[in-house]
């Protein structure tokens, strides 16, 4: 029997059994859109939180730091070490310092970092206005908002392209000693870009070469590693981000054996995506139990249907189907009670996703919040679902299939 | 019961003579002991079916039932035959052993030349489909199959593609007058009217010997003279093999040849059949 015929076998007799079908059918659909439904508010909320801790570059990021030892150098001696170890893309080094910032006589405590203006996403800095810095050594300096509050310019767009007064201590050669004293220094400064964080701190960044022409040795308190894939052309895509992430461990590993402490945001984000698998996994548990639930209900349907077409299948074999036909129809049937709960299912979960995340932002638009998505489905999760469902179906249809194909043609004949 | 054998054999006799008006053979008046003895005056076409010595025996708890005892018939190309005999004495059992749907306990049954004894289900299903076109007692369907495609369904089993098997689906159904009915179901016709579309679908696959068990058992005797006229013209007209299983007397008018049972045992000639009844 061709598979198309039992197919149309199939589809016809679950057409015949209307209400029958469309109960057992339904109870799949309920079970799988359970599981679409939480197990992607799982991945949203993830996801959110995610994107609210780092961009995907900085997930690629490892902070280096001497941590305790006295011992340690991180110059550019060093710098270049890290540089030369394997997925490495570049080294960024950044000086910390405390200072002051002042306009007129608004005056706030600041602390001023020193960056390479090449590697300003590096830092995970994403500018709320502005462009950030002009060239390698400028005399100009990006702020945070709550630092531009405190001195009284609260117009962010405006203050763009306007001055402010930077207070250092500045490390200067005592004439005639090799031992250095700190000079306060007051240097007016460009803003060229504002920075909006939720962390409401108060602190700017300044060009690294800007701070080292001032006096500063690159004798820095931390460096940034950037681990780079050679494959990787753009980083927007999520699927790069994972094989870029993946390079990680391998670098931070070499990096520690040098003695170094290293920190990454990717720890935290670590750390989420554990306490979210297991969020995850919960969530299907539920779905599971309901889809269990409906796979005993589509088992009871296809037993009950065996018994009911026994004489069909009689009238079947005696017209020359083989057992294998008797069990492929069987199959196809549970296959195709299982495909259409699932994508049935599959549409509702989504459909009721997409439906709850509207009302949220409704919501928050109402009361003035800002629109988040808590709701994603990714398509591999797609396809592993329907993967799940083919296989249940499968094993549904085991039992009820091997029972129609053994019985004897004379049997199911006489069967009453 | 000496009564009930008179009353018996004289509506033989009656039917007999309402058989040879219709017959068109060498013998215009045939007797009930003429007809089971044509066998041995027709000429040796091919052999069809063959069984040899064959036994079937039913366990029942600790008892041992023998259905079949030493059966030994064998049925040639052309032949219009009736198994007859009374309810209990086994003449479904030798029809599915025919048929294949059972095997016998011993000796060897052959289907147009090939021995099925040992053969697996799937393998005689395929043997089946090509040899015979069945008709059984209580039409049987695929219910969620409309008549068309209940008659086409020998061949869709049988891998033919739907345009062919629904257009001589649709020819089968003519033959039978029932082609005005394709498009129904099988329940929402009547006992004679499905007993004609079984009839189509016994047709279908071409095959050479059209089998009928208990055709008539469900029918008003006005079907059921419609449904035995139609087996004698696939005899006479189309040339094919019928065997027809029944437990009523009447119809060994229409056959070329009748097989007695009685008690799992073949009874060699009627006059010996009859004083049993």
């Amino acid at each position: 029997m061709k598979l198309s015929y039992t197919f149309f076998l199939s589809g016809s007799n679950l057409r015949r059994r209307k209400l029958r079908s469309f109960l057992t059918i339904g109870g799949m659909a309920v079970g799988i859109s359970l599981i679409v439904f939480l197990v992607s508010i799982g991945f949203g909320l993830q996801r959110l939180i995610r994107g609210q801790i780092a961009n995907v570059e900085a997930l690629t990021i490892l902070d280096v730091s001497r941590g305790e030892s006295t011992l340690l150098e991180l110059n550019d001696k060093v710098l270049d070490e890290f540089k030369n170890i394997d997925n490495v893309n570049d080294v960024a080094p950044s000086l910390s310092l405390s200072g002051q910032l002042a306009k007129a006589e608004s005056v706030t405590d600041a602390a001023i970092y020193g960056i390479d203006p090449k590697f300003l996403s590096m830092e995970g800095i994403r500018l709320a206005f502005g462009d950030g810095f002009s060239f390698q050594d400028a005399q100009e300096i990006i702020v945070s908002a709550t630092a531009l509050n405190l001195i009284g310019m609260a117009n962010f767009e405006q203050e763009i392209g306007s001055d402010l007064t930077l207070k250092v201590l500045v490390p200067q050669k005592i004439v005639g000693s090799q031992e250095e004293e700190l000079i306060s220094k007051e240097i007016k400064v460009k803003i060229v870009g504002v920075i909006v964080d939720d962390s409401e701190l108060s602190i700017a960044y300044v060009p690294m070469d800007f701070l080292t022409s001032l006096g500063f040795t690159p004798d820095y308190s931390q460096a940034k590693v950037k681990v780079s894939d050679k494959q990787i052309k753009d980083y927007t895509t999520a699927r790069i981000k994972v094989e870029d992430e993946s390079k990680l461990p391998e670098v931070r590993q070499k990096i520690e054996a040098m003695g170094y402490q290293v920190d990454s945001v990717a720890d935290t984000v670590g750390q989420i995506d554990k306490i979210f698998v297991v969020f995850e996994i919960v969530a299907a548990g539920f779905g599971a139990i309901a889809m269990f639930v409906a796979a005993i209900g589509s088992l009871n349907t296809l037993t009950v249907s065996l018994l009911e077409r026994t004489r069909e299948i009689g009238l079947m074999k005696t017209l020359g189907a083989t057992s294998g036909d008797i069990l492929r129809l069987f199959l196809v049937e549970s296959i195709l009670i299982g495909l259409t709960g699932g994508l049935i299912g599959i549409g509702l979960g989504y459909g009721l996703g997409r439906l709850v995340n509207f009302g949220i932002n409704y919501l928050a638009n109402r009361l003035g919040g800002e629109e988040v998505n808590i709701f994603y489905t990714p398509l591999l999760f797609l396809g592993v679902v329907l993967g799940i469902i083919v296989f249940v179906s499968i094993i549904t249809g085991v039992y009820p299939a091997r029972r129609a194909a053994k019985i004897n043609a004379l049997d199911a004949l006489r069967y009453e | 019961m000496p009564e009930k054998k008179s009353r018996d054999k004289s509506l033989i006799d009656k039917k007999s003579e309402a058989t040879a008006v219709k017959s068109s053979g060498a013998n215009e008046n045939p007797t009930i002991s003429e007809i089971g003895s044509q066998a041995a005056a027709a000429p040796k076409e091919k052999a069809v079916i063959e069984i040899k010595n064959a036994e079937k025996t039913f366990s029942v708890g600790r008892n041992v039932i023998n259905v079949l005892k030493n059966i030994n018939v064998t049925i040639r190309q052309g032949e219009f035959i009736v198994i007859l005999g009374p309810s209990g004495s086994g003449k479904s059992t030798l029809l599915n052993v025919m048929l294949g749907l059972e095997p016998p306990t011993k000796g060897t049954v052959a289907i147009e030349g090939v021995d099925i004894t040992h053969k697996k289900p799937n393998q005689i299903a395929k043997i089946r489909y090509k040899a015979y076109g069945i008709v059984f007692q209580r039409p049987e369907w695929i219910r969620s199959l409309s008549v068309l495609q209940n008659v086409a369904l020998p061949l869709a089993i049988n891998g033919i593609s739907k345009n062919e098997r629904e257009k001589k689906a649709l020819e089968k159904l003519k033959i039978v007058g029932m082609d005005d009915h394709s498009s129904y179901f099988p329940m929402e016709l009547s006992g004679g009217q499905q007993q004609k579309v079984t009839m189509a679908r016994a047709l279908i696959n071409d095959a050479n010997i059209v089998v009928a068990d208990e055709p008539t058992g469900n029918l008003d005797s006005k079907s059921a003279e419609k449904m035995m006229d139609l087996l004698k013209s696939l005899n006479e007209e189309e040339k094919k093999t019928v065997l027809m299983v029944t437990h009523n007397i009447d119809y060994v008018r229409y056959a070329s040849r009748t097989v007695y049972i009685r008690d799992g045992r073949v009874i060699e000639g009627s006059e010996q059949f009859l004083q049993g009844m």
